[in-house]
């Protein structure tokens, strides 16, 4: 296998409808390098949702192949699915989907609980990226305390805080103002540069030029 | 450790934030928790709790059995100590009676529930004296000189607790008599009794056919068992009948653990329909929660969503959605104890009240036991409550879920599980409210039962005469005649008897056959109720006097005995001809021939719920009776008439207590105590069932409700009326109401055939049950639906389209 983060061949995606099979990934191959910043685009219906949920294994009735560093994700039981997503993937949302019953410290602490690590590791862990992240002053509040763009600051810290190679991120300044986008897509392209791939669904030209590559996508297939 | 603390402080700080939904699901679980233990702290009580005496597994009770009594009656004293003689089984054999013990020291006689015994009994019991002794061998021979043991309450409240109480000197039923004992505090062997006597029988002196049966036991020797102790005396026993041809014929004896005399066949019938019962109220609590959660989950469905994508596993998330219920579950369990304990606690205090012979070992209140089963029966209604939905929280669509934002899409359906569950909980509703239907019309019809006569408007008092202060039957009828001459001087008194048994009390019988009849080849005779009167007796309880005559003044000791018949025996005895002149034979010898000169009403001498038997009624100048009872017909307040009875009595002999001094209805209204009971707890239970199943098709509407508002939104700004909203929720009710109500009818056919053993006048597959719960809880499904619907049909399009 080659040493891509990400390697698709063939993929493909359906829904049996009423009116017959329709399909929203067709023949999808590509192949993303670690490190790698990359921005899926096109028009609405295109299929960037729908390859976002194959790739962050949210959805597993696909054709063809998926490779996750070097791992055959097609051929894989749930269980070890699972297992390899925690490794490597962390997740940023378009409506932040931070846990409204949970803190700030704690809305980070929830992955590395998900991933068995030990209460003193986590403590260690969570600080380091209060501290990263500049939020320390914000850890005790609620996320109905925050204003979106430290929502997302903080959507952003959770994805990285189990140190992920490869973030997936669904329009992530979506439902932000301009600023607040701005200083959402400057730490993803710091985290980038730190070394961390990272997949960006988006409609926005500016967001897509944080990253080095553009894969667009129309009616299921890729485009070009 | 860690990860378990963690999820639970997560899971308590969700439950926290969530306080509607915790309150909802801890009530309905504290229902059912608590109806669940309710019945089971009358199963601690009754089968569970070890009786309060050393090895209590030896203790054996030793009854007779017939086909004609398959569940066991006393033992004659005779063939009692002719078994003790001969049997190896036990250490030896002892018995006990009940009987009214009055006792004098300085001051007026007090009367006490007292034991009559065999002076082994304390001692083979096995419960030491607090001061001086028990009984020891001679003491229940006949003459020999009377002593007693008291228990600690007589001890603490009429003699202050002095330990100088040992050899004090006092009248007992007239006799002088030492208290030798004091029993230890919480001692009240056999039932509630305070006070022990030596019964002295002479058995020489009285033939088999007339020494009083007694409650027989035995504690089994070292090694022996049961079924041994069974066969031997089954074998003695053949041999004593053989010898005695015309005695007990087709008897045997029954020996069973003395444990097992609390737990009849009866008993554990009604403990069982109630266990039954009270589960189905926890079931139906539990479709309650599960529908809740379930509820909970759709609108957690982003939040769970969020969980898994953030690598939160399937078991995480099944862990996270049980824990939450079993949380709530327990916590619903610990209120339930409170609710079982002051449940259990309130029917101790109406058994013990109802005079129904209530252990005085026996608690229906909540201990560890208990304890243990509420918390152990609410985690596992926590985990039936929790697993679907918990299964489906873990296996939701991720995708959809994080499309899914924080509100709800236009078309959310909690489902068909969810449609499930309630016609689950309409079925069980049914079948408990067809129970408590059932048991409550039992008590309806009792109400309407009439004890035969009228009641209203008497006063009674039990008086008993003692052989030592009334020695022969001439004296003893004198002081009953003068004192019902004082009563009957009482202003306002209208009509007044002297009797063995007023209406639902409950009287002796005896064996009977009629005239020119042959003895039976076989011992089998028939069997009626025999009650003492004076001529008063009609007139004072107004029993109609149905042909021939009542008894008179000339019915005297030197007259030919005579005799009134029930109603009840005249049809059984001379079916389509007059009773009126004819002669009946009472005894099994047929010694005593009464000629019948009247027939009247049926009066009940027993519970209400009996069947109506024969009855003889007797005038006491041809008969005999050392206890009986002074009853007083007033045209206004009876109870009015206390003070001047006693004061009656105590102007004939100021040295006899009078007892039971109440008006004549409160036997009635005790004889219907039993069924009440039964019929209040099934009633409670049918009524939380009803409840619990509308506040579950009100709770799952309301959400669905709220869920769709787009959707009816939309319709409405398409242009559906408020009679189609309506229509549209109401009907997705009243569907599971078609299919829960035939299910739940069929499971109350099987209620009521578990009941059919305690429901008096009414039968077990009544249509007005079977019809009217039906209807009732339409209505209530059918209301319960409406007022979500009416709030469907009144949702704004405009702001609903807005709504997320």
């Amino acid at each position: 296998m080659s040493d891509a983060m990400i390697s698709l061949k063939s993929v493909e995606r359906s829904y049996e409808t009423k009116a017959g099979r329709t399909w929203v990934l067709r023949q999808v191959s590509l192949d993303i390098a670690p490190g790698e910043f990359v921005s899926v685009m096109g028009p609405s219906g295109a299929g960037k949702s729908t390859l976002l949920s194959i790739l962050g294994m949210f959805d597993s009735d696909f054709g063809g192949e998926y490779w996750l560093a070097g791992q055959p994700v097609h051929e894989l039981p749930h269980k070890k699915r699972a297992e390899l997503g925690r490794k490597h993937i962390g997740f940023v949302f378009q409506q932040y989907h931070l846990l409204d019953d949970l803190t700030v410290y704690e809305n980070l602490e929830i992955p590395l609980s998900y991933r068995d690590v030990v209460r003193s590791e986590r403590q260690s862990i969570v600080a380091d990226m209060l501290d990263r992240f500049g939020i320390v002053g914000k850890k005790d509040l609620y996320p109905s305390q925050l204003s979106g763009g430290q929502q997302q600051l903080v959507a952003v810290a959770r994805a990285m805080v189990a140190s992920p190679d490869l973030i997936l991120a669904d329009e992530p300044t979506g439902a932000l103002h301009s600023d607040h986008g701005r200083m959402i897509m400057q730490t993803l392209k710091q985290l980038n540069d730190d070394g961390t791939t990272i997949v960006q669904v988006t409609h926005s030209e500016e967001n897509a030029g944080y990253g080095n590559r553009v894969i667009r996508l129309r009616d299921g297939w890729l485009d070009g | 450790m860690s990860r378990l603390w963690f999820d639970l402080k997560m899971t308590m700080r969700a439950l926290v934030r969530s306080y509607g939904f915790v309150a909802i699901a801890v009530t309905v679980m504290a229902l059912g928790v608590g109806a669940t233990t309710f019945a089971f702290t009358a199963i601690n009580g009754v089968v569970l709790t070890p009786l309060p005496y050393p090895e209590p597994e030896e203790l054996v009770h030793i009854e007779l059995a017939s086909a004609d009594e398959p569940n066991g009656f006393e033992i004659g004293l005779h063939d009692l100590a002719d078994l003790g003689a001969q049997q190896t089984s036990f250490e030896s054999l002892f018995a006990y009676y009940n009987g009214t013990v009055n006792v004098s020291g300085d001051e007026q006689p007090v009367r006490y529930d007292g034991i009559f015994v065999s002076a082994n009994a304390l001692e083979q019991i096995g419960v030491a004296p607090e001061l001086g002794r028990v009984f020891v061998e001679g003491e229940d021979a006949p003459g020999a000189p009377l002593s007693v043991v008291i228990g600690w309450n007589l001890w603490q409240q009429d003699y202050g607790g002095t330990p100088a109480i040992v050899g004090t000197q006092v009248r007992v039923n007239g006799t002088p008599a030492t208290i030798v004992g004091v029993m230890p505090r919480g001692f009240q062997w056999p039932v509630r009794n305070d006070i022990w006597v030596p019964m002295q029988q002479d058995l020489d002196a009285l033939p088999r056919g007339e020494a009083i049966t007694v409650e027989g036991f035995g504690r089994l020797r070292e090694g022996v068992s049961l079924e041994q102790a069974r066969a031997e005396f089954a074998t003695l026993y053949a041999a004593i009948l053989a010898d005695n041809p015309d005695w007990n014929v087709g008897a045997t004896t029954d020996l069973n653990e003395y444990r097992d005399e609390f737990v009849g066949n009866q008993t554990m019938g009604i403990l069982s329909a109630m266990q039954v019962a009270t589960f189905l109220v926890l079931l139906i609590a539990c479709a309650n929660v599960a529908n809740l959660i379930l509820a909970r989950t759709v609108s957690r469905r982003r939040e769970l969503s969020v969980r898994t994508a953030l690598g939160a596993s399937r078991w995480r998330l099944v862990a996270g959605t049980l824990s939450e219920s079993i949380l709530v579950s327990i916590a619903g369990g610990l209120i339930g104890i409170s609710i079982a304990h002051a449940g259990g606690k309130a029917v101790e205090r109406y058994l013990i009240e109802s005079g129904d012979g209530f252990p005085y070992w026996m608690s229906f209140g909540a201990d560890l036991r208990v304890a243990v089963f509420a918390i152990g029966i609410a985690a596992l209604a926590g985990l039936i409550a929790g697993v679907v939905p918990a299964l489906r929280a873990a296996r939701s669509d991720v995708t959809e879920g994080l499309k899914a934002g924080g509100g709800g899409g236009t078309s959310v359906s909690l489902g068909k599980l969810t449609r499930t569950l309630i016609t689950v909980e309409i079925a069980l509703s049914c079948a408990l409210l067809v129970g408590g239907a059932l048991t409550v019309r039992s008590v309806v019809n009792l109400q309407y039962v009439s004890p035969g006569g009228d009641v209203t408007g008497v006063m009674t008092g039990r008086i008993g005469l003692f052989a030592s202060d009334y020695p022969d039957e001439v004296s003893r009828r004198q002081f009953w005649e003068r004192l019902e001459a004082r009563v009957a001087e009482i202003p306002g008194v209208t009509a007044t008897t002297v009797t063995t048994s007023i209406p639902t009390y409950g009287s002796g019988g005896n064996a009977y056959r009629l005239d020119g009849q042959e003895p039976s080849p076989d011992g089998r005779y028939p069997f009626t109720r025999t009650v003492v009167v004076t001529p008063g007796y009609l007139d004072t309880f107004k029993v109609p006097l149905l042909a021939g005559r009542d008894f008179s003044v000339t019915d005297n000791a030197d007259a030919q005995p005579v005799a009134l018949i029930n109603k009840t025996f005249a049809e059984r005895a001379f079916p389509g001809e007059s009773a009126v002149g004819k002669r009946v034979l009472l005894g099994r010898e047929g010694d005593l021939a009464l000629t019948i000169v009247g027939v009247v009403g049926d009066v009940y001498h027993s519970n209400l719920d009996n069947d109506m038997m024969p009855a003889v009624y007797q005038p006491l100048a041809q008969t005999d009776a050392r206890f009986m009872t002074i009853a007083a017909r007033t045209p206004g307040d009876e109870a009015a008439l206390a003070g001047p009875v006693r004061e009656a009595l105590r102007s004939v002999n100021p040295d006899l207590p009078i007892y039971w001094l109440q008006p004549a209805q409160v036997w009635v209204d005790q004889s219907r105590s039993g069924p009440r009971l039964l019929g209040m707890i099934f009633g409670v239970f049918g009524i939380a069932a009803v409840l619990l199943a509308s506040v579950g098709v009100y709770g799952v509407l309301a959400f669905t409700v709220a869920q769709r508002t787009r959707e009816f939104g939309v319709r409405r700004a398409l242009g559906a009326d408020n009679g189609r909203i309506v229509n549209l929720v109401v009907r997705q009710g009243a569907f599971q109401l078609l299919v829960g109500l035939p299910i739940g009818l069929i499971l109350a056919f099987g209620l009521g055939q578990m009941l059919q053993g305690v429901l008096a006048n009414v039968s077990s597959i009544d249509p007005v049950s079977f019809l009217g719960v039906p209807l009732l809880l339409a209505l209530v499904v059918i209301a319960a639906s409406f007022v979500p619907a009416r709030r469907a049909s009144r949702i704004d399009p405009m702001e609903a389209l807005r709504h997320e």
